[in-house]
């Protein structure tokens, strides 16, 4: 593939986590930060973690990196072949271009070995860096904080395992991706953390799928323990939740903490003290106790973003306000004196047609909704999709739950402006597919 | 800086309406505040400049001046001209729209009269079924 003018190329290497999340991911950041990247999505598959791109240079590949948590490491390409000695005569055909890493004698440098599906043992190191020595390169070895960081890379995907790789490339540490937000964000180290708190590395991904600046307003309109909207104002965003359990918003009732030696919510199992725990307190504009079937918004477009996981009844239970019953619901520690309406099963269907119309109104053009829609796998088929004329899917990606069941993260962009007039209610045909897997969890 | 509570503020009460059944003319809700607290946040002016044409500005300075504090800054009754220039009006705009928290108080539908509470800074806007 040639090389457009004015481009370098750069070799990703993604985490094996959530590989169908990877080149999605890639792409709402590059579309975020208004990044030019071209790769062929022909040399991509998910069962490897390489990709070849290119762009302007090293800040470009900065840039992406300081938002992506799908990726390892960005390496400028240096040399690459279908075997080890390609790549070596390749990267000696190419000295000048090479010369500055190369060709200069006070450059200090370190090479690390990576390889994919099979183990680099001892014996192939000693046969990697005695390739190595056919390249003149005049600087010094330095195993502490080098200039320059190089990789050699071999691929070994295939089963049985190949002997010898078939795809071998050499490259030079341009950046380092986000992984450490994961560990940073960890739901064991959390103040609060809810019965269905998301995975922090999912949580980042859909924060990068909504496309979030410094300086957007994000909505999640089922916040539960608001573990969406961590990523998003880590990301810069002021954020806003919502959610019909007000234990949940409030921060009282039972705790889905174990062996925390009580069973309500200790003075830091709320979402305030969350926000302030990883310093984002001046990004948590508040949160609200809400009805998403009824919506308490003004109908204009307001948010950049809506990102949500809405309940479907595995582990909590979709609910919306009903008649109100005769054994009204008091709650205990906070106010016992405010009456509670009872809420009831919301329908499946109608939880994501509601949130495709409630995303059509109140997002500004160009702005996205990035939510789960859980799925059965066999059955899945792109008709299910719920359906709105405003709005464009952008990306689709299964995660595998257990059994037969997935969730499907749908990435959603506002295309159109919202007429009530013509704009009814979002079309929607997951129904009947659903309402026959999961069990709604009849409300306390 | 201190690291004290986020409550409801006044960005949030302009983008709420009520919702209840049958009202036409739920917005703006009159709010009526119990305890009022300011706190400090960072000051982004591109976000305060990123949410003017969101805001309905007369509902903020209508609810803003019903409020009759003296923690409540000034602001002008239409927002001037080329606000991204005009850092003391933003200074003015970002402490009523964000360091204002409210703490105690209620939100009133001006048609239906439904009352909505805010506790412990979070409102409550739940209708009840003959409400919805």
């Amino acid at each position: 593939r040639p090389l457009e003018p004015g481009f370098r190329r750069y070799l990703i290497i993604f985490s094996s986590t959530y590989p169908e999340f990877r080149l999605p991911e890639l792409q709402a950041v590059a579309a975020t930060l208004q990044v030019g990247l071209t790769f062929d999505p022909q040399s991509y598959s998910d069962s490897n973690p390489f990709l070849v791109v290119d762009a302007e240079n090293d800040e470009t590949m900065r840039r992406l990196l300081s938002r992506t948590v799908l990726v390892h490491g960005a390496y400028e390409l240096l040399a690459s072949g279908s075997s080890l000695a390609t790549c070596i005569s390749a990267a000696q055909a190419d000295a000048e271009r090479l010369a500055p890493y190369f060709g200069s004698d006070t450059l200090t440098f370190k090479f690390d070995f990576e390889s994919f599906n099979r183990k680099c043992g001892r014996t192939r190191r000693a046969e990697l860096f005695q390739a190595l020595a056919a390249i003149d390169i005049r600087g010094q070895v330095k195993m502490e904080d080098p200039d320059e960081l190089f990789v050699l890379c071999e691929d070994y995907e295939g089963f049985p395992i190949p002997t010898e790789p078939h795809q071998v490339f050499l490259g030079r540490l341009v950046a380092k991706g986000q992984r450490d937000l994961a560990f940073k964000f960890n739901l064991k180290k959390r103040n609060m953390v809810g019965n269905t708190a998301m995975d922090p590395e999912l949580a980042f991904i859909m924060a990068n799928q909504a496309k979030i600046m410094p300086g957007s307003l994000v909505l999640d309109p089922f916040v539960g323990s608001a573990s969406l909207l961590y990523s998003c104002a880590h990301f810069g965003a002021y954020v806003l939740g919502s959610d019909i359990d007000y234990q949940t918003v409030h921060g009282v009732g039972k705790t889905s903490r174990a062996k925390t030696g009580s069973k309500l919510r200790g003075p830091k199992e709320n979402m305030r003290a969350t926000f302030e725990q990883y310093g984002l307190q001046d990004h948590f504009l508040g949160a609200l106790v809400a009805d998403n079937a009824k919506p308490s918004w003004c109908p204009r477009p307001c948010f950049d973003a809506i990102v949500t996981d809405p309940p479907y009844g595995i582990r909590e239970g979709a609910r919306t306000i009903t008649t109100p019953s005769s054994k009204p619901i008091v709650v205990g520690d906070l106010d016992s004196a405010t009456h509670f309406p009872r809420s009831e099963a919301y329908e499946f269907a109608s939880v994501f047609a509601d949130l495709l119309d409630f995303a059509a109104q109140q997002l500004i053009l160009g702005g996205r909704l990035v939510f789960w829609l859980p799925t059965i796998r066999d059955e899945y088929t792109d008709a299910q999709l719920p359906h709105h004329e405003c709005l464009r899917l952008l990306a689709n990606s299964e995660q595998c739950l257990r059994g037969k069941l997935a969730r499907r993260l749908l990435t959603y962009e506002k295309v159109a402006e919202f007429d009530p007039e013509t704009h009814g209610a979002a079309k929607t045909t997951v129904q009947e597919v659903h309402t026959k897997v999961f069990r709604y969890d009849k409300p306390g | 800086r201190s690291c004290r509570p986020r409550m409801m503020r006044l960005l949030t009460h302009n983008m709420l309406t009520s919702h209840v059944k049958g009202v036409k003319n739920g917005y703006p809700l009159i709010l009526r505040v119990g305890e009022l607290v300011v706190q400090e946040v960072e000051f982004n002016p591109d976000f305060i400049v990123r949410m003017l044409p969101r805001l309905d500005w007369p509902a903020l300075v209508q609810t803003a001046n019903s409020i009759g504090r003296p923690e409540i800054p000034a602001i002008p009754a239409t927002v001037p001209e080329q606000p991204e220039s005009n850092e003391e009006f933003l200074r003015a705009a970002h402490t009523l729209l964000l360091e204002v928290h409210i703490k105690e108080g209620e939100m009133e539908c001006p048609e239906s009269h439904k009352v909505f509470p805010i506790r412990n800074g979070i409102p409550n806007m739940l209708l009840e079924e003959e409400e919805s």
